[in-house]
């Protein structure tokens, strides 16, 4: 694969991870004041969630219960 | 003619009548010939006492053109993880799902999850009117949590909107990649569908507010009640909402007689000069307080008689109370109806 394909990938999974930090940022600790209404997007994007974790090198989700 | 505005919101401390005051209002209302909502949203109903008939969370036919609805939150709430948790059953591992189940569980008693699920409930009924309702008159919970719940569009319209925006660059971002890598682009983005749907919902609900509500503060002649009033009043204009005016209610009748009356009933009119030299730009309406408690239809349209038209939208004879002027250089900040 081309390097700057791998970059546009590298980048768009960086995003990803940005927005899925928002979404389950009190995983995090942090609050999140439209964590109810943010709710319907667990469907979409707890998978998301799941590889982030593995990512990081963390087995199980830092906040217990969240995916696994 | 003062046409009230279509929604319609008590607030004010506990115990001071809202509950009353906003049941007499739709009564008027709805013999005036409208078609009219009354929605309790203060999560310790009190609304099924003072109609004098079993209440709860779906929309009940009180007596011809009059319905009423208690707001149950705690069915909302559930019913939205409900659904979120079917459709993540669909879609997910399965192996993960208890795991996922024991997180949702959590989010069905976190705390703001009854707050945002009733300002779901809320902000729906506030779309049904015009088309299904043309008045709706809400008795809200004490002055704290409304004006929180009030703050919830405003609030979370930003948060929703940044999530959207970091959507968009992430869905850019793989029409590119896919683009150079030649695969298929994915259809339709579920993800940014409930955003902007979430958002625009958010919008409606502060266009709603802003435009069509007018916000009444229901006190009692005492210290505790007039200090909350005028925070509450001071939060609603900060806020940019429209302020219908304020309700002295329970005021002591020229007629209550015995000296410990007598002394309560003087103390309470400093209160109303006080009330009519801290707020001079509203609308003051006082209720006198009644021998015995209000209960029923026939009674609550008594107490509606002694409402002004800004109020209830139809003309009456008035049969004491009533509006009272205050001294100020505005009377009422009446805008379109």
């Amino acid at each position: 694969m081309a390097p700057w394909r791998a970059g546009v990938r590298r980048e768009a999974r960086r995003q990803e991870d940005l927005l899925v930090a928002l979404v389950f940022c009190e995983a995090f600790g942090l609050e999140n004041p439209a964590a109810y209404h943010t709710l319907e997007l667990y469907p979409e994007l707890i998978a998301a969630y799941h590889d982030w974790h593995r990512r990081q090198g963390l087995d199980a989700a830092p906040q217990p219960g969240m995916c696994c | 003619m003062n046409a009230p505005r279509p929604l319609t919101f008590f607030g004010g401390k506990g115990g001071v009548g809202k509950t009353t005051l906003a049941a007499a209002t739709a009564v008027a209302a709805a013999r005036a010939g409208q078609r009219v909502l009354l929605v309790s949203t203060d999560p310790a109903h009190s609304l099924s006492d003072v109609l004098g008939r079993a209440l709860d969370g779906r929309i009940q036919e009180v007596e011809p053109g009059l319905s009423a609805v208690e707001v149950d939150a705690e069915a909302a709430a559930a019913s939205h993880v409900d659904d979120v948790e079917a459709r993540i059953t669909q879609s997910f591992d399965p192996e993960l799902l208890p795991a996922v189940r024991r997180h949702l569980s959590l989010a069905r008693t976190a705390p703001g999850t009854l707050e945002s699920a009733s300002f779901d409930v809320m902000a729906r009924f506030m779309e049904d009117c015009p088309a299904r309702f043309d008045r709706v008159v809400f008795d809200t919970a004490p002055t704290g949590h409304t004006l929180r719940l009030l703050a919830i569009p405003a609030l979370l319209s930003a948060w929703v909107e940044g999530l959207a925006r970091q959507r968009e660059k992430v869905a850019g971002l793989d029409r590119m990649y896919r683009n150079m890598a030649g695969e298929d682009q994915p259809d339709a983005d579920p993800v940014m569908a409930a955003l902007h749907e979430r958002r625009s919902r958010f919008e409606r609900a502060a266009v709603r507010l802003h435009d069509d509500a007018s916000f009444w503060l229901v006190l009692v002649p005492e210290r505790l009640p007039v200090e909350e009033t005028a925070r509450a009043d001071a939060a609603l204009a900060e806020q940019g909402l429209t302020i219908g005016g304020l309700v002295v209610n329970r005021r002591l009748p020229e007629n209550a007689d015995g000296t410990f009356l007598v002394a309560r009933r003087d103390q309470q009119r400093t209160y109303e000069e006080e009330i009519a030299a801290r707020f001079p730009g509203r609308l003051v309406v006082t209720v006198d307080q009644r021998p015995r408690d209000i209960a029923g239809l026939d009674e609550l349209r008594a107490v509606a008689s002694t409402l002004p038209e800004a109020l209830t939208g139809s003309e009456h004879d008035g049969d004491g109370g009533g509006p009272h002027e205050p001294a100020g250089p505005r009377r009422a900040r009446w805008r379109r109806g």
